[in-house]
């Protein structure tokens, strides 16, 4: 169990980029996903010591915030086809194939969206996916199930370009 | 590859490009100090807010320099702030081991040690000082708060931080000071410790006011009957004692603090919580739809709820001012203050708001009368007019239209095909809400539900 605020500092080090790019995932934005992880070890600060899992702790304040307060507040989610703040490398095959799967994210439902987070970013099982969301497996699965079927229609809508080897 | 695999590939690669921005750790610790700035200076009005609401009143100030009771311009009110915690700095120790002079000043020394040899973090900070202000063995415990005094404090800022100790019970000086939890920001005028420690799973609070302050209780849900804590100024809870139960903290003739017991009505909902809860529903979704926005409630409203929330109604609802048409949920559950009923409606817009990019909305509503009983229509404001404009009514079970009346006449009316609407008028002054079955049979709401901000807790030290 970590112990003091140096041991906080030395988590917060050693896994911010990993939970920066869940907190990506569920926002669809670099700058949304640093407010958003910096709110979330804000919290975890006050409570430090007293947290077995501090990971698993973030996820859930995370995706807690991300339900009940960003709801309410201003969450400049835009469905976009477009990916922002980030440089594209280069206009090939996955570009489309990536501009595809983020656009199908953003248009997602955010609890459906948190499920696809948890489960194919964060590599959690289902149990502990439920568990961080507060819902039923069954709900999980269910969740996991349409955001795919989601992420499938994108790709496939995609898929003619991709096959033709342009980039649009 | 499978679309389980393509999809785990392309996030991954998605998130490979994304890098944080520089010292992570300390822009956090910048953006905690503005945000406690900016929370201390905010709180004050939400108290008054909050009392005045419950009924609370503020009792007359004893005289002397905190009886104001217009609203603080907000210097004076971090002035009166900053005034409050060198009051609690020069406190004396609180609790049976802090009796022990010669203990304390060990204690202090070997925190001051340690901080210096950068051991408990702020590291760079210089303090000229250190003072126990507790120190008990509480449960399974020993904890001991420690005041440090800033050699260089800032205008704006905290003149003092603090951090708790916390060890197993009876532990000596040495072994107290090396269970430093890392020195904190901020000694607040209030503080407070609740959680376990490594010695033990077992929860405790202790929570600590300047000398002076009077702790009282009420039991949960009635807060009617106040009792002064046999304490005073410190308030400690171990699980022999610990309880649903209401505090608030009267000093100098003012109540500065008042809050429920730290807790939820649901921990876990169980399927007998979740069929119960769900068994008035009018029109909405299977059960187990509900137990997300049932739990989420509970947890946001903490024990200012006497019970579960119930699910009462959720459909589609047409935009309000503006903002994209969606699925609304209400819930309710009686107010632990006895004074009611507290609810939300909670909305999920059906595509994210062009404008804002809101994905939806909630609203926190309070009312005397009962709004799980199915036999009756309710009426919710919605928006942000004062007073409103837009109206979720709520029909007893099977209406199919609503409708506003003022001085027996008609002013609106909207069918309701999933059992409400939403009625937007000029004014809601002298209105009345109806709702119909399509037998032409129904009822009237027993009034307009007022705007609630959920759990009443808060803070008054900026006056």
């Amino acid at each position: 169990m970590p112990s003091d605020d140096e041991g906080f500092r030395e988590f917060v080090d050693t896994r911010y980029v990993e939970l920066l790019r869940i907190a990506y995932h569920l926002t669809g934005s670099v700058h949304e996903a640093e407010d958003l992880l910096q709110s979330a070890l804000m919290k975890v600060l006050g409570r430090w010591g007293r947290i077995d899992d501090p990971v698993a702790y973030l996820r859930r304040v995370m995706v807690n915030h991300l339900s009940s307060v960003w709801r309410r507040q201003r969450m400049r989610e835009v469905v976009t086809s477009i990916l922002p703040e980030r440089p594209v490398p280069d206009a090939t095959y996955g570009v489309d194939e990536r501009q595809a799967v983020y656009a199908a994210m953003r248009a997602l439902p955010a609890r459906t969206r948190a499920v696809i987070v948890l489960r194919y970013v964060a590599d959690l099982p289902e149990a502990e996916v439920a568990a961080t969301l507060g819902c039923s497996v069954g709900t999980v699965k269910s969740r996991a199930s349409r955001g795919l079927a989601r992420l499938r229609e994108a790709l496939d809508a995609d898929a003619p370009a991709l096959e033709n080897g342009r980039a649009r | 590859m499978t679309v389980e695999e393509r999809v785990v590939r392309i996030l991954a690669e998605l998130g490979a490009e994304v890098r944080p921005l520089p010292d992570p750790y300390e822009r956090m610790r910048v953006g905690l100090r503005r945000r406690r700035r900016k929370r201390m200076i905010g709180l004050g009005l939400v108290l008054v807010t909050l009392l005045s609401a419950s009924g609370i009143a503020l009792a007359g100030a004893a005289g002397g320099k905190f009886d104001e009771t217009a609203d603080p311009e907000p210097d004076q009110g971090w002035d009166r702030v900053v005034a409050w915690t060198w009051r609690m700095a020069d406190s004396a120790p609180r609790g049976a081991v802090a009796a022990n002079a010669g203990y304390d000043t060990t204690v202090a020394e070997l925190v001051l040690q340690r901080q210096r040899k950068g051991e408990i973090g702020a590291v760079g900070t210089a303090f000229t000082g250190a003072r126990v202000l507790f120190a008990d063995d509480v449960g399974p415990y020993r904890l001991a708060l420690v005041a440090l005094v800033r050699a260089d404090p800032q205008p704006h800022f905290w003149p003092h931080a603090a951090t708790w100790l916390v060890a197993a019970k009876g532990a000596g000086a040495v072994e107290l000071a090396a269970g430093a939890q890392g020195v904190g920001d901020a000694l607040e005028p209030y503080m407070q410790w609740y959680g376990s420690g490594a010695q033990s799973t077992e929860s405790v609070f202790v929570g600590i006011a300047p000398e002076g302050c009077e702790f009282e209780t009420a039991t949960w849900p009635d807060e009617r009957e106040w009792e002064r804590e046999s304490t005073g100024s410190y308030l400690v809870r171990t699980k022999e004692d610990r309880g649903r139960e209401w505090w608030r903290l009267r000093c100098d003739g003012l109540v500065r603090e008042v809050r429920p017991a730290p807790g939820t009505v649901v921990d876990d909902l169980t399927e007998a919580e979740l069929v119960e809860a769900t068994a008035g529903v009018r029109h909405g979704p299977p059960a187990d739809a509900w137990r997300e926005v049932i739990t989420a409630t509970a947890q946001e409203f903490g024990y200012a709820l006497a019970g579960v929330p119930r699910a009462i109604w959720a459909g589609p609802i047409s935009g309000v001012g503006g903002a994209p048409a969606g699925t609304a949920e209400v819930v309710a559950a009686r107010a632990a203050s006895g004074n009611g009923w507290l609810g939300q409606v909670r909305i999920t817009y059906d595509e994210p708001d062009p404008v804002t990019g809101e994905i939806g909305s909630g609203v926190a509503f309070s009312m005397r009368d009962d709004p799980t009983d199915p036999s009756a229509a309710l009426a919710i404001p919605l928006g942000d007019d004062d007073p409103p404009k837009d109206v979720l009514v709520v029909g007893a079970k099977d209406a199919v239209r609503v409708s506003a009346w003022r001085e027996g006449g008609e002013i609106a009316s909207a069918a309701a095909p999933e059992g409400a609407a939403v009625l937007s008028l000029p004014s809601t002054e002298g209105v009345d809400f109806q709702a119909y079955r399509a037998d032409g049979s129904g009822g009237g709401s027993p009034g307009l539900a007022s705007r609630s901000i959920g759990t009443p807790s808060g803070a008054g030290w900026d006056r």
